[in-house]
């Protein structure tokens, strides 16, 4: 066995007419991996999750759950994965706890009473699980919904935008809490449209634009400028000194204006050791500096930078 | 297989609504025996041989009238019948009066049935749309199960409260009957009206079976009916109202059966068949439609609407 959870095989969902939702996406999660999938709304993220568990009819492509094709052994890999599509709905007129024993019951596994109690004393719910479901807040029904989907302790977790109608203290919850299950092992396909979730989340982000994969990015990689020389950095200077400040920089080999900001602010791309020299020469030419600061190339810029080149190609195009 | 039919059932009970359902079964059923002491209270608890003498006085009262001669000849045709009526009845020993717990039952249990196939229309057509309508559809199509084992055990759940309705109405009927009308034999004699033939004299062994049983399948063919529409919508609300809409526009549009019963389509529609009951008395409901046709023609729409319904939501994506 390789350490291959799940494999996606350029999966597409065509609807009436030729409009295609999800285009050829592809892609492999790892054992014990905890991968995002991100993109604006609409950008064919939750057709794709529910074309994964069954609930939408693919029209091309491929899925194998740890090596087994969801075509042809469907029921065995849908019991191998745990998931909240949208949001978690309940029969609110049972407690949480008969709702969780209908869920324990279709379950291939048995589910002794102790793996019961252990799941809900991990989402924090052993106060209110014999309370009807329709006294719980959101957070609590969200809490509930990652409850049923661990239950049967599946190889794979998905979440379909988890976070939405969490609390800051939740979403925190909510993200140690994967990544102690990805710590034993389970990995977990995680939904949204919120970037800086995703990077506090995730290992590993496939961004989706229009129904594409348009890139798969190492979270490490993004937050952290280290593997790349260039630096964006922004300088503040005072109004009056904005020619002489450009004059200077030109001088400076190897940095390069990006853009002016406002009246009184460069966004430069330079490499790093070249910040001191610039400001000395700044100093020596008597331009009063604010500010110098390091942009993070963060996965925002990021995403942005690649959804805004398709917005060039889209212009071009038209 | 078993699990989801557990689950079924377990959900049917936890909802406010079933319970009511069955309440007011129970309640009307009482109900429905006093309205029916009061009005029969006072020819009951006659001695012995009275009820003869009873009858043959009609008899003569309606003899004389029809030999003083009457202009009207609508009287003159029902003085004969009276008088042919009474004649049988003597003849077959049946005490048009008589009362007991088991010829209550035969001439009551299916005026109550009636809200049992309502009800049973109500569960049958939210059973799934509910689940879609507030997403917990998705959460059951995602586990290790077919779709149509979902499906299947939704509609074996319906069938089940069927039962359960029937059986609490046939033991609160007895009950009361008894209460009311006192023991008697399930083999009391008693007389059937129809409204396509004559009277027809047998006993509540012979025929309360019968009744019974046609009147199940009837109400199943309902369960079938707005089981398979309720699929096709996704509001609950919509597809409870159409359902309720078929059931009563059916009794009304077999109003018509008498105009169209001529045509040569009619009697392929699955509408007239929709009175099975009927056939506890009669042999045909139209002429040359006898049960064996009616059941067949039930048959095929029953499997057509279910594997329509069936074809559908196997294929149908949950956005």
């Amino acid at each position: 066995m390789s350490d291959t959870v799940m494999e996606v095989k350029g999966l597409t969902k065509q609807v009436s007419g030729k409009k295609r939702i999800v285009h050829d996406a592809s892609f492999v999660m790892n054992k014990g991996e905890i991968l995002g999938l991100l993109g604006p709304n609409g950008a064919g993220k939750t057709t794709t999750i529910r074309m994964i568990v069954g609930l939408i009819n693919k029209t091309e492509g491929k899925v194998f759950i740890n090596g087994a094709d969801l075509d042809k052994e469907g029921l065995a890999c849908k019991s191998d994965i745990g998931a909240i599509v949208e949001n978690p709905s309940f029969y609110d007129y049972m407690s949480g706890y008969k709702n969780l024993q209908l869920y324990a019951r279709m379950s291939k596994n048995p589910i002794t009473k102790e793996r019961m109690d252990e799941v809900v004393e991990l989402v924090k719910l052993s106060h209110a699980i014999q309370d009807k479901v329709k006294k719980y807040s959101l957070g609590m029904k969200q809490r509930l919904g990652v409850a049923q989907a661990i239950l049967h302790k599946p190889a794979l977790l998905i979440l379909d935008e988890p976070t939405n109608g969490l609390d800051p203290k939740g979403i925190r919850e909510l993200r140690d809490y994967l990544r102690q299950l990805a710590n034993q092992g389970i990995s977990t396909l995680v939904s949204s449209h919120l970037l800086s979730e995703m990077q506090l989340m995730c290992d590993r982000v496939v961004i989706m634009e229009k129904g594409k994969i348009i890139d798969v990015s190492n979270i490490s990689s993004l937050s952290e400028n280290g593997n790349s020389d260039k630096l964006i950095v922004s300088i503040e200077v005072k109004k009056e000194h904005l020619q002489q400040t450009e004059q200077v920089i030109k001088m400076v080999d190897g940095v390069s204006i990006v853009k002016q900001e406002n009246d009184h602010m460069f966004i430069l791309e330079m490499n790093q050791n070249l910040v001191p020299t610039l400001n000395r020469k700044l100093v020596e030419a008597e331009v009063d500096v604010y500010g110098i600061e390091s942009k993070k190339t963060s996965l925002e810029d990021k995403f942005l930078a690649l959804t805004s080149e398709d917005n060039v190609q889209m212009k071009e195009g038209q | 297989m078993g699990a989801l039919l557990k689950n079924e059932w377990i959900k049917l009970w936890n909802k406010k609504q079933t319970w009511f359902f069955l309440g007011a079964i129970v309640i009307i059923m009482i109900g429905l025996t006093f309205i029916y002491q009061s009005f029969i209270a006072d020819s009951t608890n006659q001695g012995e041989g009275e009820w003869t003498i009873e009858l043959e006085t009609e008899i003569s009262e309606q003899e004389e009238i029809l030999e003083s001669g009457t202009d009207e000849e609508w009287m003159e045709a029902q003085a004969e019948q009276t008088i042919q009526e009474n004649e049988e009845l003597l003849e077959a020993g049946i005490n048009p009066n008589e009362m007991n717990n088991m010829i209550f039952m035969n001439e009551t249990v299916l005026s109550v049935a009636s809200f049992i196939t309502l009800f049973t229309v109500i569960v049958a057509s939210s059973i799934v749309s509910s689940e879609i309508d507030n997403g917990t559809m998705k959460h059951l199509l995602i586990r290790p199960y077919e779709r149509w084992q979902v499906l299947l055990s939704k509609f074996i759940t319906v069938v089940a409260f069927s039962i359960v309705m029937m059986v609490t109405l046939i033991l609160t009927n007895i009950l009361m009957g008894t209460i009311f009308f006192g023991t008697g034999s399930y083999s009391s004699q008693v007389m059937e009206m129809s409204f396509h033939g004559g009277p027809l004299y047998t006993t509540v062994a012979n025929i309360f079976p019968a009744k019974i049983g046609l009147y199940f399948l009837n109400m199943l063919m309902f369960v079938i009916i707005s089981f398979s529409l309720s699929i096709l919508f996704k509001s609950q609300t919509l597809a409870v109202g159409i359902s309720i809409f078929i059931l009563f526009s059916t009794s009304v549009l077999q109003g018509f059966s008498l105009l169209l019963a001529d045509t040569a389509w009619y009697k392929f529609i699955f509408l007239p068949h929709l009175d099975l009951p009927a056939y506890a008395v009669v042999d045909e409901i139209m002429p040359g439609v006898g049960i064996g046709f009616s059941l067949t023609i039930l048959a095929i729409y029953a499997i057509a609407f279910i594997g329509a319904s069936g074809i559908y939501f196997q294929k149908k994506d949950l956005m």
